[in-house]
């Protein structure tokens, strides 16, 4: 593969989360995998989907991607027209640079959009900590990006309490992009609006995309969502990812049981009224996952070896990813 | 549950304009809530909390009393008036001959034949003397630490009897005068105090919560061993260490500190816990993201975002540390005779016969009653109102 | 019991619940009509505002009064002979807050499920406390050995694994899934004719929610109840309902059953609405987002309420005067001037 096309290359990332006993002398009495081992890459101006349940660590993948969190390990590099960053070892230019062309855009307009502040400085804060713009060449910067999602100049001086969760989640957008940047992790940002309002922020997003050549990472539990958003899809299953593959191929012909389970647990209109399939167990506990493959006990495909061995992360096909020992011998149903 | 709903409404209240295309269906006086910042809305907020904006104008008038007292006592706080020791609170007549006009009598000195006890009586045959406003004392007394005055806020002529509202006590003093300078002391001593804790507060807890582990640790245990000693008996044991022969305003300073000593442990405990959890927030994060630096993040956005707390909290403060001085001062660990303030002043009513035939002594306890009462008010209207963005 | 399937359980007519608040009156549920059968599930769309949760409140009477009042209509509940016919019905609406009637009815007649049970069910209380109490209420007679075999046997049925353990665990204990299962279990103690589930897998992961979603179909299956189902999910109402009433801001704007109106949806929110959901195995064409927000519950409509985020107004008309909710074709109504 050509590293041009690419824009975000992952390996081996891995976020735990110590767990402390309290009081003064705190000891660590274990980790909790966020990220296990994830092993990535996305594309010069496609989306990649992250999808699943909630502890997956799809949020903590976003957040580990756009560094408002610090990998525990792994080797993150982005490419840009300016040179490769590589994420582990930079310096405080590097760091500015990486901060002017990775964003992200959170999934509560209300948490996310400091209520103290108003529009032009909650949008206009990136250009100015990055020496981009300050004062009037700021105003004109924000009041262009804001009218370009939808808003308008005059709400520049208002506060975020003024808005409804769609126009927020419209200045969150801003906010990620006023500064021109190459990717955009976008963190669940349409779980929190109304459904009448999803469809807005979906088409501005893509719209966005296109006018602008921004590559996404697109996190979501809701797998309608993800499936018109990406191009690719990712599913993460207890910290790992266990399925990546082009958007058709995964949701057609999934290659791991989570995946293929995750699909028919989707609720669809044009099911009324007949039963599903049933999904049996519940999901994983971070603190005590089993032996061997993280899914072995809800799977139905379990064997002796999926107890006992983890499965690690293999190709099956063009952009077709796997980690199931049994990838190969199942058929699985897509949708 | 009305306030929550409140809020959200006007959450939403501008999207008709944004549904009809461009027509407005919002009054300018809605609009203007869209262009309020935090404390603006802190401020409109709290004015739909009658109690608490009541109480907050008399407690500003109440301080406006305790800075300028020698202007609103009629008397001097040493003025002793022979012949009226212990007297009973003056009684006021307000209407003289259908005229608005208040007077007072003379008091006499009578026997009771069968206690033998001593007490007063109006004597209505006598002359009336009516109550003046803007009355000249006999002596000046400072104003403002440079000026000089001996105007009263009112008063009786002179040569005519005192008139003591809140009657006098053994040394013919008039109490309603000396509470009015008992104020200065014990209204400001929390004030003072307050201050000094709240800076202790911010300042460790503040680095506490930021800095975390070890210091972190460290100044954890030292509030949970501050706060483990039982109040009362360690103020007691501070005092007791302080010397009694200093002038007043070093043991005015003294006492601040022993009252501070304690309770900036609870301000650190919530300043350090406020810091913990808007760190995590999503737009502290999303200021990360930016690419804002720690210290903008502190000062930009964390610390805005707790200060009306704070404020809050040290609302509901002051009063512990008003009471503090006036147990002190009633137990005589306090300030001390000649400085004037309510603790001082209870020490007369300590004894339950004085008490019993003097029952007005224990009105500076009302005042502190008072005071802390409208604290209250003042800090549950804060509350509720610190926070204008609860959805 | 099969016979009855069609029986009338509560007959919803015309029912205003309205919040009066400091800046003026919400009329979030305006004139909304809507019978509830034996065995059968009427489903409820609609987005934030719309009056949907009010509404269940409403039978429920749940609603917090000062500042919520049901200010018109009436809610029948029917209660029947063993032959079939009508015992007696009982106007909810008119009962009195917290009278010994109504507390008879909630549990007894109509249960309800929530979006987050940790909020409903006492944190201080084991599980099989809880059922236990709610038995004792409304089931005269009962022992206390028959509450406990009972409480286990409905655990057992709603798929609580160890669910003689899991009678003395307490709320917090249990995970989301198992939450929800121990609030269904709860709601069924008392056998009620209808259960009303207000988005009671809204807080639920993907493949969780279609456990429990399946397990309420089971039980309806078994017990013959009535359901109202309550979602902002077009797919999980599509799934769960044999009749769909859509909500827009307190009123009803369509009613007909499931497949007649995800096929043939005759008003335009229902319309824009079907097409701005993204879907899981539909067209993958851009979608049609409805332009604009939801509007202010204060605002004053002088007509349609949906007038000003509708691509088919008619001026001059839907702006002034109000759509009535007709009868357009047997069993589908609409509440739109285009079909007049």
């Amino acid at each position: 593969m050509n590293s041009q096309d690419i824009i975000l290359d992952v390996k081996g990332l891995k976020k735990y989360f110590p767990l402390k006993s309290g009081g003064l002398f705190g000891k660590v009495q274990g980790y909790i995998k966020a990220v296990d081992d994830v092993t990535f890459y996305v594309k010069r101006g496609e989306t990649i989907g992250v999808v699943g349940e909630s502890g997956c660590g799809k949020t903590t993948l976003g957040r580990c991607i756009s560094l408002l969190y610090e990998p525990t390990a792994g080797d993150v590099k982005v490419y840009l027209d300016e040179g490769v960053l590589d994420v582990g070892n930079m310096n405080k230019e590097e760091t500015k640079k990486f901060r002017r062309n990775v964003q992200m855009i959170f999934q509560d307009p209300y948490a996310s959009l400091n209520p103290r502040m108003t529009v032009l400085n909650i949008v206009g804060e990136s250009l100015l900590v990055n020496d981009v713009a300050k004062g009037d060449e700021m105003e004109q910067m924000v009041g262009q990006i804001v009218q370009k999602v939808g808003l308008k100049v005059e709400h520049l001086r208002r506060y975020p309490h003024s808005f409804s969760g769609g126009q927020r989640q419209r200045i969150g957008i801003a906010r990620a992009l006023v500064i021109n940047p190459q990717l955009v992790v976008a963190d669940e940002p349409v779980s929190a609006l109304d459904v009448s309002i999803q469809a807005q922020i979906l088409n501005q997003l893509k719209d966005l995309q296109k006018d602008f050549g921004l590559s996404y990472m697109f996190v979501s539990h809701n797998m309608s969502v993800i499936r018109y958003m990406s191009d690719r899809i990712m599913v993460m299953y207890a910290g790992k990812l266990v399925e990546m593959a082009p958007r058709e191929v995964l949701l057609n012909h999934p290659r791991h049981p989570y995946t293929e389970l995750l699909l028919s647990a989707v609720p669809r209109v044009s099911r009324r009224g007949s039963f599903r399939l049933v999904t049996p167990g519940e999901p994983p506990d971070l603190l005590n996952l089993p032996q061997g493959c993280v899914f072995n006990p809800r799977c139905k495909y379990a064997k002796e070896v999926c107890k006992e061995v983890a499965p690690s992360l293999v190709q099956v096909g063009p952009d077709h990813f796997v980690r199931c020992h049994m990838a190969d011998e199942l058929t699985l149903t897509g949708i | 549950m009305m306030k929550d709903h409140e809020m959200t409404d006007k959450d939403t209240a501008n999207t008709t304009d944004d549904v009809l295309d461009g027509i407005s269906t919002l009054s300018k006086a809605d609009e203007k809530i869209y262009y309020a910042s935090q404390w603006q809305l802190i401020v409109w907020k709290f004015g739909r909390h009658k109690l608490a904006l009541i109480s907050l104008i008399l407690l500003t008038m109440m301080y406006i009393i305790a800075f300028t007292p020698g202007f609103f006592a009629p008397y001097l706080k040493e003025e002793r008036f022979k012949g009226y020791q212990m007297a009973k609170p003056s009684r006021v007549h307000i209407f003289d001959d259908g005229k608005l006009q208040p007077f007072i009598y003379d008091v006499e000195l009578k026997m009771d034949q069968e206690t033998f006890r001593m007490y007063y009586e109006e004597n209505p045959e006598g002359d009336k003397y009516p109550i003046r406003f803007f009355v000249r004392g006999s002596e000046k007394y400072p104003l403002f630490i440079f000026f000089q005055s001996d105007m009263h806020l009112f008063g009786v002529d002179e040569g005519g009897p005192p008139i003591m509202l809140f009657g006098s006590d053994g040394l013919g003093r008039d109490l309603f005068s000396r509470i009015v300078y008992g104020a200065t002391i014990s209204m400001t001593i929390g004030l003072v105090g307050v201050t000094i804790s709240f800076l202790l507060g911010v300042i460790l807890g503040g680095l506490a919560g930021y800095v975390g582990g070890l210091f972190d640790a460290v100044v954890l245990v030292i509030i949970d061993l501050l706060q483990t000693i039982p109040q009362t008996p360690l103020w007691m044991t501070l005092s007791a260490a302080v010397p009694r022969d200093i002038p007043v305003a070093q043991r005015y300073f003294m006492m601040t500190l022993v009252l501070s000593l304690l309770s900036w442990t609870g301000l650190a405990r919530v300043v350090r816990g406020r810091l913990l959890a808007m760190r995590e927030e999503d737009f502290a994060l999303a200021a990360k993201g930016a690419g804002a630096s720690t210290f903008r993040i502190v000062t930009k956005h964390l610390i805005p975002g707790f200060t009306s707390h704070l404020i809050v909290s040290v609302t509901l403060a002051i009063p512990s540390m008003i009471l503090g001085e006036v147990a002190l001062g009633f137990l005589g660990l306090g300030m001390q005779k000649p400085a004037v303030s309510w603790g001082v002043l209870l020490q007369d009513a300590q004894n339950i016969v004085a008490v019993a035939h003097q029952p007005w002594l224990i009105i500076p306890a009302a005042a502190v009653i008072l005071v802390i009462l409208l604290f209250n008010f003042v800090g549950d209207g804060l509350r509720d109102s610190a926070d204008p963005y609860v959805r | 019991m099969a016979e009855n399937k069609n029986q009338l359980l509560v007959e919803v007519d015309d029912l205003k619940t309205y919040f009066h608040l400091h800046e003026g009156t919400v009329k979030a549920v305006d004139g909304v009509s809507f019978n509830l059968y034996k065995g059968k599930t009427l489903g409820v769309i609609g987005e934030s505002g719309c009056g949907k949760s009010v509404t269940s409140q409403s039978i429920m009477r749940l609603v917090q009064t000062p500042p919520g009042k049901i200010e018109g209509g009436h809610i029948w509940l029917y209660h029947y002979n063993e032959d079939g016919s009508v015992k007696d019905k009982v106007d909810i609406a008119a009962l009195k807050p917290e009278s010994k009637e109504l507390r008879a009815i909630r549990w007894r007649d109509v249960a309800m499920i929530f979006q987050e049970p940790m909020t409903s069910m006492s944190p201080v209380h084991t599980v099989y406390d809880q059922i236990n109490e709610a038995m004792m209420l409304h089931l005269p007679g009962i022992t206390k050995e028959e509450t406990r075999a009972r409480t286990i046997e409905l655990l057992r049925r709603v798929g609580i694994p160890q669910h003689e353990k899991m009678a003395d665990a307490y709320s917090y204990q249990l995970s989301g899934g198992m939450r929800q299962r121990a609030m269904i279990a709860m709601a069924l103690s008392c056998n009620p004719g209808l259960l009303i589930a207000d988005e009671p897998t809204t807080a639920l992961d993907v493949t969780v929610e279609s456990q429990i979603l399946e397990l309420i179909r089971e039980l309806q299956a078994e017990y013959n109840m009535g359901i109202m189902y309550i979602s902002h999910d077009l797919a999980v109402v599509a799934e769960m309902s044999d009749d769909i009433m859509v909500m827009y801001l307190g009123q009803a704007v369509e009613k007909a059953d499931t497949n007649e109106i995800f096929d043939n949806p005759l008003h335009p929110y229902t319309q824009a609405l079907w097409r701005s959901i993204p879907t899981i195995d539909g067209s993958l064409e851009r979608l049609d987002s409805i332009k604009g927000t939801i509007p202010s519950p204060y605002y004053k409509h002088s007509g349609c309420r949906f007038y000003g985020r509708c691509e088919k107004r008619i001026e001059g008309k839907c702006d002034e005067s109000f759509p009535e909710l007709l009868e357009v074709k047997p069993g589908h109504q609409v509440r739109c001037f285009l079909y007049e």
